[in-house]
């Protein structure tokens, strides 16, 4: 049940990186400190994915929470590297539509250290 | 033409879901940091193919979620019951202590509205009403856990008439011994 997310600046966007377990524990702290970069000015920023292995309702609300955010504010989310069941989870929530997919660019698969 | 079919959250005591004979049982106290220990500990013997990666550990947590936290308000005297049976499909009764989902009307009126937005693809409206919000809703709650559930449990998820117990099954393609 680990988790962990970090951050880095790949040109003009901020790349967040998701691993692990997005949990009831976990989930509420990601949403804050998303939302907290956003309501700050980041308005351009890239989830990557592909070493997220849970998300549960929460974490799902929490995805939620910051696609409503950027439609209030204006930002640009683009996510990478979903799969397995946190994809499912997000269809069975219809919530794909949503998002916007993106491939990965430069940087954006790199291992950051996490923030637990 | 596309039409547009929306599921529903259903009371029905005389269910067969609820019948317990042949179930396996297990008692927790209600403590929210123990929920997905619960959840493991419930699933220990449970078929790999039943699993779906984590999917039906992620859906189990959910409903032990809810009996923890919205049914038993997180009151570690009170008792959170469940009967399993992992045998040719993964079968589930949770039963809290609480008062009853009392919101469960009004929360399948929030779904059909989700729905019609998302069949009209009015995504700015679907938007808004992604997640539910109840008068006991707080900042920490996803709000749709019972949207994944109603597509995940292909058996049925049913209520009985206290509300304080659920019903639930999914079947497997191919299934199991």
């Amino acid at each position: 049940m680990e988790w962990s997310f970090s951050e880095h600046e790949s040109g003009s966007r901020i790349v967040v990186r998701m691993a692990g377990d997005c949990d009831l524990y976990n989930a509420p702290r990601f949403k804050a400190a998303v939302l907290g970069k956003m309501e700050s000015g980041v308005r351009r920023l890239v989830f990557e994915m592909s070493e997220l292995r849970y998300l549960d309702s929460t974490g799902v609300g929490a995805i939620i929470g910051i696609l409503q955010a950027a439609k209030r504010l204006g930002g640009e989310l683009s996510f990478v590297g979903l799969g397995g069941g946190p994809r499912r989870v997000l269809a069975m929530t219809s919530i794909l539509p949503l998002m916007r997919m993106g491939a990965p660019g430069p940087g954006e698969a790199v291992t950051a250290r996490g923030t637990r | 033409m596309k039409t547009l079919i929306v599921r529903k959250l259903i009371v029905d005591d005389r269910n067969e879901l609820f019948d317990a004979q042949g179930m396996r049982h297990i008692e927790f106290p209600s403590i929210f940091s123990k929920i997905r220990d619960y959840t493991l500990a419930v699933l220990a013997d449970c078929p790999p193919a039943f699993r779906e990666g984590n999917l039906l550990e992620q859906q189990l947590s959910e409903i032990i979620k809810n009996g923890v936290k919205h049914g038993n308000r997180c009151d570690s005297a009170k008792r959170l019951r469940v009967w399993y049976d992992l045998r040719k499909r993964a079968r589930f009764i949770v039963e809290d202590e609480g008062e009853g989902f009392s919101e469960l009307e009004a929360w399948n009126d929030f779904y059909r509205r989700r729905q019609t937005a998302l069949f009209e693809e009015d995504f700015d409206a679907f938007l808004d009403l992604a997640s539910y919000r109840g008068p006991r809703s707080d900042a920490e709650d996803g709000g749709n856990s019972l949207v994944a559930a109603l597509e995940y449990w292909n058996g049925g998820m049913i209520y009985d008439a206290s509300r304080r117990k659920v019903g639930v099954v999914r079947w497997f393609s191919g299934g199991s011994d």
